[in-house]
């Protein structure tokens, strides 16, 4: 039987080290992702109504590609953040809990696999 | 929901019929705690709330109405997640993208139609809300703007910022 605390388990032993990483995260992703929304938004509007070449060429320009790559990639660690933070919130089973938040942090994982597939194709192959 | 609410507190209190006066925040929530203080009264016996007369009470989300910042601050939160379903269709986008110009133009057929129109812009007005709000808990972090009157000038400030933001957008693109 165990009779101590969770307070006096953990006192005396230091700080967990990574306590406001995520929140720190959190705050430079999204301070990044500010200026970043301006070549979403123009990527987005030439691939909607653009002819085909166009928009390649427009992504083969380094900096646009690299805009609208550095948004995904930052859009996705964002989101995951964000989402870890919700499913922390309202799933109160700490089994399911856990599984959650891996679960999305790998879908997250995959998408911005997915994403940087996509780029380097239209890149490197044109 | 409400009107339910009223008419449960209303029923406690004597079973007088419910007065469209107290449908205001203000009137419900005394009502609430009337409810909750008349212990003594015969149709709360054996209530859970009655055994324990003078646990202070907070208003409860069906009965007290959330104010503009309290709306805007649960709107980031749920365009946080909706965002994150635009961000899998522009996965989406980029792959078609990338396979060539018959996908390209399959895309573009697709993304002409009217109900996918709407979620575009659906989700670019839901991209500016979240960034300016996330604008706000940045200032919020350096420690700026607590105050209540600029709680609800930004509030204002961060609706029309979006708004305007998506139209310049609208028109531009």
């Amino acid at each position: 039987m165990d009779y101590q605390s969770p307070l006096a388990k953990v006192r005396g032993l230091g700080s967990a080290k990574s306590g406001t990483g995520h929140w720190w995260m959190q705050r430079v992703t999204a301070l990044a992702l500010v200026p970043l929304t301006y070549w979403l938004l123009v990527y987005l509007g030439m691939s909607l109504t653009s002819p085909y070449q166009q928009t390649l060429a427009w992504l083969a320009q380094p900096l646009h590609a690299v805009a609208v790559w550095s948004w995904v990639l930052l859009a996705c660690y964002h989101a995951a953040l964000g989402l870890q933070v919700v499913i922390e919130d309202y799933v109160a089973a700490e089994g399911l809990k856990i599984i959650a938040v891996w679960l999305v942090n790998l879908a997250f994982l995959f998408l911005a696999l997915a994403a940087s597939v996509a780029l380097l194709r239209i890149v490197v192959a044109g | 929901m409400r009107k339910l609410v009223c008419i449960a507190f209303a029923i406690l209190k004597n079973n007088k019929p419910c007065d469209p006066l107290y449908e205001t925040n203000t009137r419900l929530h005394n009502l609430f705690q009337d409810g909750i203080y008349r212990h003594n009264h015969p149709s709360m016996a054996g209530n859970i709330m009655a055994s324990s007369p003078n646990r202070p009470t907070s208003p409860h989300l069906q009965v007290y109405r959330l104010p503009l910042t309290g709306l805007i601050s649960i709107a980031h939160r749920m365009t946080g997640v909706l965002l994150v379903l635009g961000l899998v269709m522009l996965v989406w986008q980029l792959l078609a993208v990338s396979s060539g110009e018959q996908a390209y133009l399959m895309m573009q057929s697709w993304l002409a139609m009217w109900p996918l129109k709407v979620i575009f812009w659906g989700f670019v007005y839901a991209l500016f809300f979240h960034l300016c709000h996330g604008v706000r808990h940045l200032l919020w972090d350096a420690g700026f703007g607590f105050e209540r009157d600029d709680l609800n000038r930004f509030a204002v400030i961060e609706l029309a910022g979006s708004f305007v933001l998506t139209a310049i957008t609208f028109f531009t693109l």
